[in-house]
């Protein structure tokens, strides 16, 4: 799909997949998973390092394939996220960040108040901001007013796989966003990554959906698979909803009556 | 490609690195077919995993979705160890606990259930016997179970053995069959000289190595695997620690609250005949942390209480905690290396006491005849250099 | 700092020491990539890692890109 790109901060993708690199069964399964996935941007964490001869880094195995867009997960403050994405620019020399700063611990729901400032200090620091937030127009406009390079509402709690709890309200902040919209969190199973690219979403983050399904390479094939369906579904432009019926074949030259 | 017709294997010097149940018993085999064998361990034998380990033999009911490669090693394995527990027993005069009345796995509520049938289902499609129970079968077979379970599965071909005492058997064998086994011997590395191995460097604290002489190495450290120094780049071995916290609790052996290995959704309960109950396990990817932490041991008490409620009246007799060797795709490493004389046994990650007759079997095979066995050859170190994915 | 800790935590400095030093002496190899230092929560970026000195009583964070979401 070529001709049907997606462009973040002025950089071009021809996958519409992002995945995270996070709760797979073992390194292989994650290498082999992010593969399958097709998917060109890779998410991490910042995290002190180990210093443990024995583990093998992730980032090592997967640094020079992929761009790794490095996360704030963790962070509950706007200074906290500041210095962690400075960190993740040093490290990975990239001045793009996944900026997350949760609000509550239970639903791990966005801080809005402190995403909107965090958004605004970093964009000025010069940083691609990519923040994840909540399925609401009013925070998704603010940020793309702030200056952030796309916006990534979610469609249920991280983790919850229970798809798009508001599609409504996803299909709201696609019409109106003048950023792309990266539907980010709580994605299950493919029907879900279909219906977000069917609603206009430029593109699709997950992680758990495929880090812990029975088989994540057989998950990461259909996500995959299911990105570039609904985004074709979406380009082609779908029949509309009606509440009676219509017959597909002609009433004409009808045999007896 | 790997030829130890020179020097001749009946006049080879084979030193085995690691002193557990997987170089122990590579190391009895050999000694039996009158090999001069030496197996150096940095501690005292059998100390580490193989101490640790619940010694499930789950062939059949413990097989994951992306470990289906390991179902016919595992299973071979399971085949093998009736008589490779009676013949170290004969040997030693020391009985290894081998039991084989069946495994259960239980689901507590409904979405236990719904994840038990779907375990049954990749059970069926591989044809393993293993039968579906209902909540009342299952009590009936384990009355002390919660009584609010939903279901289980019984897998009549899986069971158990006592892995401190295979340890301790094996190590009573290598001597019996001639082995040199040195205890507190740490080794810091293989000397490799022109792509092929020279011996091994043994560890002397505040002074050089030792060097120690042999035409054929066995790497079998265990989760220590990617340590030794020595081995090229290319074939540093992708085998990191896999912490996992257990304990044991003592029942009544006259009047014990289980008598089958019981996998419960957040632990597993192994009653021995004296009386201990072994629960287990976490996994943590912590490195060689040694901590028995709060919330290990709360997270292995809650698992084993909603399984089995009557743990509140038993005793805590042990807790302690130890290292899979996990590569990186959790299945084991066997075979040889691209360093002539270096044979490679282990990540076995929590497979080990079920592997060990088939690996010592393999492994024996492979230095003897000096041909890989069909077995193993899906567990070659290659496949970590090779570029394709498959799903 | 809200870094979730590995098996180390962070390092306290005791006596003023260069960064490389600092580093080597905690097991890690400077020219190790993607590897990102901080003292007292500000970058230090790695090209002056041969030339800052860190004092007595600073708190160094290193950190690596790690398994995420």
């Amino acid at each position: 799909m070529s001709d049907d790109l997606l462009t973040i901060a002025g950089r071009s993708f021809a996958s519409r997949l992002l995945i995270g690199t996070a709760g797979y069964p073992n390194q292989q399964t994650m290498l082999d998973a992010v593969a399958l996935s097709g998917a060109e941007i890779v998410t991490a964490s910042i995290r002190r390092i180990s210093l443990d001869p024995y583990s093998e880094s992730m980032v090592d195995l997967l640094g020079d394939r992929y761009r790794i867009l490095p996360n704030t997960a963790g962070c509950a403050t706007v200074k906290d996220a500041i210095l962690t994405a400075e960190l993740g620019r040093e490290a990975l020399e990239t001045n793009w960040i996944k900026l997350e700063i949760i609000g509550d611990r239970e639903t791990l729901y966005p801080d809005a108040v402190q995403l909107l400032a965090a958004t605004e200090e970093l964009v000025k620091l010069g940083f691609i901001v990519l923040p994840y937030c909540n399925d609401d127009l009013v925070t998704c406009l603010k940020l793309a007013d702030l200056g952030a390079a796309a916006v990534m509402p979610l469609g249920s709690p991280i983790g919850s796989g229970r798809g798009i709890a508001n599609p409504i309200a996803i299909e709201q902040i696609v019409r109106r966003s003048p950023v792309p919209v990266i539907l980010d969190a709580g994605i299950g199973t493919a029907s879900d990554a279909a219906l977000a690219m069917e609603l206009g979403c430029g593109a699709v983050l997950l992680n758990t959906a495929v880090a812990k399904a029975d088989n994540p390479r057989l998950m990461a094939r259909a996500m995959r698979a299911a990105v570039e369906a609904g985004r074709l579904a979406y380009r082609a432009g779908r029949i509309p909803q009606k509440r009676h019926a219509e017959a597909s074949s002609p009433q004409l030259g009808l045999i007896g009556s | 490609m790997f030829n130890i017709s020179k020097p001749g294997v009946s006049a080879a010097r084979i030193a085995v690195i690691g002193g557990g149940v997987v170089g122990l018993s590579i190391a009895w085999r050999l000694g039996q077919q009158g090999l001069a064998v030496a197996v150096f361990e940095a501690g005292a034998c059998g100390r580490e995993a193989s101490w640790a380990a619940a010694g499930m033999l789950a062939a059949q009911i413990e097989t994951e979705p992306t470990e289906e490669g390991l179902l016919p090693l595992a299973r071979e394995s399971q085949r093998l160890w009736p008589d490779f527990a009676v013949e170290l027993e004969r040997a030693t005069g020391i009985a290894v606990g081998f039991r084989d009345e069946g495994t259960m796995m239980v689901a507590l509520t409904r979405d236990d259930a719904e994840k038990l049938r779907f375990t049954h289902d990749l059970h069926r499609r591989m044809d393993l016997p293993i039968s579906w129970l209902s909540a009342a079968e299952v009590l009936a077979r384990e009355p002390h179970l919660n009584p609010r379970l939903s279901g289980g599965l019984f897998s009549p071909l899986d069971g158990q053995v006592d892995n401190r005492l295979v340890a301790q058997a094996l190590v009573a064998a290598c001597r019996k069959a001639g082995c040199d086994i040195r205890e507190n011997s740490p080794v810091d590395g293989v000397e490799i000289v022109d792509g092929r191995v020279t011996g091994l460097q043994l560890h002397r604290p505040d002074q050089d190595p030792i060097f120690h002489p042999a035409d054929i190495v066995v790497m079998a450290a265990g989760a220590w695997s990617r340590g030794i120094k020595g081995l090229p780049a290319r074939s540093r071995l992708p085998v990191r620690p896999v912490k996992g916290q257990m304990l044991a609790l003592r029942m009544d052996p006259a009047a014990p609250l289980l008598r089958h290995v019981v996998w419960a959704p957040n632990c597993y309960l192994v009653p021995r005949r004296d009386g201990r109950l072994i629960v287990g396990a976490t996994t943590e990817e912590r490195g060689f942390d040694r901590t028995q932490t709060a919330g290990g041991m709360l997270a292995l008490l809650d698992g084993a209480w909603r399984a089995l409620p009557g743990i509140e009246e038993l005793a805590v007799d042990e807790f302690w905690c130890g290292f899979r060797p996990g590569s990186r795709d959790d299945l084991p490493i066997l075979g040889m290396s691209d360093t002539e004389g270096l044979i490679l046994a282990t990540g076995h990650h929590r497979n080990g006491i079920l592997l060990t007759p088939i690996t010592a079997q393999t492994i024996v095979a492979a230095i003897v005849s000096g041909r890989i066995p069909e077995l193993i050859r899906p567990f070659a170190l290659d496949r970590f250099q090779a570029a394709a994915v498959s799903a | 700092m809200s870094l979730k800790p590995g098996p180390g935590g962070a390092i306290s400095v005791e006596s003023p020491e260069v960064v490389t030093a600092l580093l080597r002496r905690h097991g890690i190899d400077p020219a190790v990539r993607y590897l990102a230092v901080a003292v007292n929560g500000a970058v230090v970026r790695r090209s002056d890692w041969a030339s800052y000195v860190a004092q007595a009583g600073d708190i160094v964070e290193v950190v690596r890109p790690f398994q995420g979401g």
